[in-house]
């Protein structure tokens, strides 16, 4: 009988352990529990430095290019700096009343392979009753602002809410190439 | 939708089998989703539509040998490339032409003339028998199309009543994937009925394109 009641409290012990055990892997596999040391990916303040920097923003207007000065906090990553100098570069047309609405940017993400910066704005800058010159030109000084020295992109998507921008003059199913069309 | 549009084709088949002459294809702007820009109590759409319908009359009274045919986009989105791609390549005309008018506030209307290209007009396709993908179609006759576009600039430079913008090669949406030659042109216009000053000039030049080849 005291046999009999050892092997059985043994019994238990085992089966709880192993059952809490597995309770634990598979609360680690479904990401309930996560594990991490002390140095991990999301101790950013160690690794990233950032600088104040002065950058050039460009749009036509009155038939010739103009360009607004602006500090920019610059940072080692390059999708950030994409990401906030294309904000205030619609910021700098909203301010000079080239586009009507406040546009934001979703997003801005640099595809290593291709080269092509995916930008995603909620809508789309290009004006339903402007020329398709005046379009194109609006595109051009995105391009222009975004052409910095030692930049590792080569050609920018334009996307509205993060779907290839729909216009019914200008092209942007594919990638519109850094340098832009107007030296062709 | 697809019987409607094979009917279409097969009418426009038969009307470019039995006349074997010089075809220009007009493509008026808007959709049936998008009706274009607005000029005074008008949109696009209607007066690109009419500025077709009057060329096409037009070269019927000077006797060109030419049919003029009219593609009506009945795609429900706004961009309606794919479609008229489809439809011009089926066609085979000898030229296309991508009407689109805005409202004028310059003093002197303006008149742009665009070709597509994605930057890529120094590339030559192989001259052999090959399938040539969508986004390169227009390379095909690339230097007829810089020929035309160059003779339409010379046409209105020469008449001066408008202010003719040297032609331009961009990514234009209503030319992309035609293999045929194709120009956009964009017309500066005051009024509603100001469509009518860009019939003479159309017609002028595809009278030079008919005769010229």
């Amino acid at each position: 009988m005291d046999k009999y009641d050892i092997s059985y409290s043994k019994w238990v012990t085992l089966c709880g352990g192993t059952a809490l055990i597995g309770a634990l892997v598979f609360a680690i596999k479904s990401d309930y529990i996560i594990i991490r040391g002390r140095h991990s990916m999301y101790d950013t303040h160690t690794t990233h430095q950032a600088t104040d920097k002065l950058l050039q923003l460009y749009y036509y207007r009155n038939g010739q290019w103009q360009r607004e000065t602006s500090v920019l906090l610059w940072q080692d990553d390059a999708q950030q700096n994409n990401f906030a100098l294309v904000q205030q570069w619609l910021f700098a047309l909203y301010q000079e009343q080239l586009i009507q609405k406040k546009i934001t940017l979703q997003s801005a993400i640099i595809c290593p392979e291709n080269r092509t910066l995916y930008l995603s704005f909620d809508r789309s800058f290009l004006h339903k009753e402007a020329t398709l010159q005046e379009n194109w030109l609006l595109i051009e000084s995105l391009l222009k602002t975004l052409r910095l020295p030692g930049t590792s992109v080569s050609s920018v998507q334009l996307l509205v809410n993060h779907q290839p921008l729909q216009d019914p003059h200008l092209d942007c199913s594919r990638p519109w190439p850094l340098q832009g069309f107007l030296s062709i | 939708m697809n019987i409607t549009r094979l009917y279409i084709s097969i009418i426009f088949f038969t009307a470019h089998l039995t006349c074997n002459t010089f075809t220009v294809l007009i493509i008026p702007a808007g959709t049936a989703h998008y009706a274009g820009r607005s000029v005074g109590d008008r949109f696009e759409r209607g007066l690109t539509l009419q500025l077709a319908h009057a060329i096409q009359t037009a070269c019927k009274q000077k006797q060109i040998p030419c049919t003029v045919l009219i593609h009506k986009s009945s795609d429900l989105q706004k961009n309606s490339a794919p479609e008229i791609a489809q439809v011009a390549n089926r066609l085979n005309p000898d030229l296309v032409i991508a009407l689109s008018l805005y409202l004028e506030t310059d003093p002197k209307p303006h008149w742009y003339t665009y070709h597509y290209s994605f930057g890529d007009h120094f590339v030559q396709l192989p001259t052999t028998l090959q399938l040539v993908a969508l986004d390169q179609a227009h390379l095909v006759h690339s230097t007829t199309t810089q020929r035309y576009a160059n003779t339409l600039h010379t046409d209105l430079t020469q008449t001066n009543f408008f202010t003719a913008h040297t032609p331009a090669a961009l990514p234009v949406a209503p030319l992309a994937g035609i293999t045929a030659p194709a120009l956009l042109c964009e017309i500066g216009i005051k009024k509603e009925d100001d469509w009518q000053t860009a019939v003479d000039p159309l017609v002028s030049f595809i009278m030079q394109a008919c005769n010229h080849g």
